[in-house]
């Protein structure tokens, strides 16, 4: 599994692929700099036409797609640039997706990131910062920001140092943090320790979703978590995706403090159906469905995430 | 007579579906000449066709004695590097293990010996009217005289960057023209055998294909497998374009397809007599969208009544100009894939025998039967 089809709407509006040459409409409209495998143009040449509309003064959202005819590994640093460069051209940019490109566009661990500690900075009131593709990502030695609302990372593998920037953050606004930590195959370099700082409850007071998805070694992440003092903040935990089993099902079950969630999201699982009955008979609602069953070769069980499959 | 020939192999369920939907319009059934008969000599079709005898080249495919005859034929037109690459049995015939992958040169050069044949025997009888005329056929499956007549009818078609002989040649292609995310495939063929789906940059590739590789004495030979599989070695990777390439690959440049329902789509339309009718879409969660392959069939008209504006129409007009491109050809598939936003289309594939759809209707009638109707309505059965 992977990641297939386009937004067709981002921060509550519909998604346009901003074509060259037209008037936007960002009453009615978000629009996404995306450029088709045949074209000529370039996704910076794309968005600067974008970014020089009188319009794009009200412009509430922004997608950057592919930004290149055939993506294999191009930075994304003059579309970057640009933005930050035109910063005071979007008062009204609140929400911003870095990259999102599906299988069919580029394999999401080949997609390449760069630093976006500029774009945080550029953009103070930003609240929404969807970025896909983890090569070469970074947030800044200690991402700050006033605004920030909802951050999610989509990956194959998130690198530790970004875990490890979000441990030194100050995001004191954010309600919705989504992480996919996926397996070392595709970049996941860390452990389950890395998660202390952002588990502990102090960083994020604002938080109510927690979405730590997509990772290889749900179980350690999800017996953490069972045990962390910010659960008990949470309206809804998402563990799904991942590798979760019996052990990490066992401590979430053990854990009083999962009985504030409001939600609870296991999809995407290998839990056994016992346990998994134990789970959807808690009183809060629990989405245990997409159970797996191990591969087995040579003696060997296997376990796969979502996005590595 | 009017009446209806079907060269085929007679145990495929083609054949079956063609007597049934016959027998549906009461009509006798067709007579059925094999494949194997026709390559031994056994029979000819001159002694089954009489003047007004309507004749269905059917698909020659999932027979391997068929396969392995066709292929031995082609032996002496193909040249030394592909006649290497296999070895013959006892029974003199090239020798094909169970989903064996065999150039696609030898079956094409085998099968254009064989089309020609049954062309000359047709005319010792004379009068007779073929389904789909062989030229038609051949030239739909060569992708070296396909995409051209499409482009003369103002058709999009994938974009070919070139013909390759092996990895190196790849490689050299791929840095010359900045591509970087490709299909391989067969110049040949249908159906997936023997394409690969390339993504590649200077320092990684990853590519998927449903194949199986089996090493032995010194040859890497490669089997059809209905698993689709990831191969992130180059050394793997080049091992298998090389032994793919022997007789050229196609070098296309990757298409992004549009989703739908979280799943990559493109369309297989049947046309007939000139008019787009049975469509499926195919709905994948890998770059190939081949219903063998664990594809799953989704709901057109639901998708097509969700398409911007345009969309759909653009879609039946490209299949009428296929068809003006293949005026000889009664029917065939168009697999046609649109780009995301939909503001692109382009067709991928134009499939000779592409109207194996069982149980897909349109206007009440199945592929076979839809075109029965059609030459009932031109007089010819």
């Amino acid at each position: 599994m992977g990641f297939y089809e386009h937004f067709s709407n981002f921060a509550g509006k519909e998604v346009r692929d901003f074509q060259a040459g037209e008037t936007i409409d960002p009453q009615q409209y978000v629009y996404r700099i995306r450029v088709d495998y045949d074209s000529e143009i370039e996704g910076v040449d794309l968005l600067q036409e974008l970014l020089s509309a009188p319009e794009v003064e009200q412009l509430t959202g922004l997608i950057i797609g592919a930004w290149a005819s055939e993506m294999a590994g191009d930075p994304p640093d003059a579309v970057n640039e640009a933005l930050v460069a035109a910063a005071d051209r979007l008062p009204q940019l609140k929400a911003l997706f870095l990259g999102e490109m599906t299988e069919e566009e580029n394999e999401v661990s080949w997609i390449v990131q760069t630093d976006v500690s500029p774009i945080l900075a550029a953009f103070p009131r930003l609240e929404e910062l969807w970025i896909r593709g983890s090569q070469g990502l970074s947030l800044g030695s200690a991402p700050a920001h006033g605004n920030l609302r909802k951050l999610v990372i989509e990956c194959g593998g998130l690198p530790r140092n970004v875990v490890q920037e979000l441990g030194r953050s100050q995001l004191p606004q954010i309600e919705h943090l989504e992480l996919y930590l996926g397996t070392d195959e595709y970049g996941w370099d860390g452990e389950v320790g890395d998660l202390a700082p952002i588990l502990s409850g102090k960083l994020f007071p604002q938080l109510k979703y927690l979405g730590l998805r997509d990772s290889s070694i749900a179980d350690d992440v999800a017996t953490a978590v069972a045990a962390a003092p910010i659960v008990e903040r949470l309206e809804t935990l998402d563990l799904s995706l991942g590798t979760l089993g019996d052990a990490g099902a066992e401590a979430l079950l053990a854990s009083s403090r999962l009985l504030k969630l409001k939600r609870l999201d296991l999809h995407h699982n290998y839990i056994s159906p016992p346990l998994a009955g134990k789970l959807e008979a808690l009183p809060i609602e629990v989405d245990t469905s997409e159970r797996l069953e191990e591969d087995v070769y040579g003696g060997t069980a296997y376990r796969y995430c979502a996005i590595s499959e | 007579m009017k009446r209806l020939v079907v060269v085929g192999n007679p145990e495929n369920r083609r054949v079956t579906l063609l007597q049934a939907a016959l027998a549906r319009q009461a009509l006798a059934p067709a007579t059925v000449v094999s494949y194997e008969d026709l390559l031994t000599g056994k029979h000819s079709l001159a002694e089954v066709c009489a003047p007004e005898t309507v004749v269905r080249i059917e698909s020659p495919g999932e027979n391997a004695e068929v396969e392995r005859r066709l292929a031995t034929r082609g032996l002496a037109e193909c040249d030394a590097a592909v006649a290497r690459s296999v070895r013959l049995a006892d029974d003199g015939l090239v020798m094909l293990e169970h989903g064996e992958i065999l150039p696609g040169a030898l079956w094409y050069a085998g099968y254009r010996q064989l089309l020609a044949e049954l062309q000359a025997q047709a005319a010792i009888t004379g009068g007779i009217r073929w389904m789909s005329d062989p030229e038609e056929i051949l030239r739909m499956f060569d992708k070296r005289t396909c995409n051209p007549l499409l482009a003369e009818q103002g058709i999009a078609t994938t974009q070919v960057l070139g013909i390759v002989m092996d990895y190196e040649s790849l490689v050299a292609l791929l840095e010359a023209t900045g591509g970087h995310r490709v299909f391989l495939k067969p110049p040949h063929s249908s159906s997936a055998s023997g394409v690969v789906a390339l993504q590649r940059s200077p320092t990684r590739v990853l590519a998927w294909s449903p194949l199986e590789v089996q090493r032995s004495d010194g040859r890497v030979r490669l089997f059809n497998s209905l698993r689709m599989r990831q191969i992130s070695s180059e050394r793997e990777l080049a091992e298998i374009v090389d032994a793919l390439a022997v007789g050229g690959l196609v070098v296309e440049r990757w298409m992004p397809k549009a989703a739908w329902q979280g799943r990559t789509t493109d369309v297989r339309i049947v046309v007939i007599d000139g008019e787009p009718r049975h469509t499926v879409l195919r709905m994948s969660r890998h770059p190939m969208t081949n219903l063998h392959l664990g594809s799953q069939r989704g709901d057109v008209q639901k998708w097509i009544a969700e398409l911007p504006d345009g969309a759909w129409q653009e879609a039946l007009a490209t299949c009428r100009r296929v068809a003006a491109a293949f005026p000889q050809a009664l029917y065939f598939g168009v697999d046609l894939a649109f780009a995301p936003g939909y503001r692109r289309q382009a067709v991928i594939e134009v499939n000779a025998f592409g109207d194996l759809l069982p149980g897909v209707v349109d206007q009440g009638h199945d592929t076979y039967e839809a075109e029965i109707v059609a030459l009932r309505r031109q007089g010819f059965l």
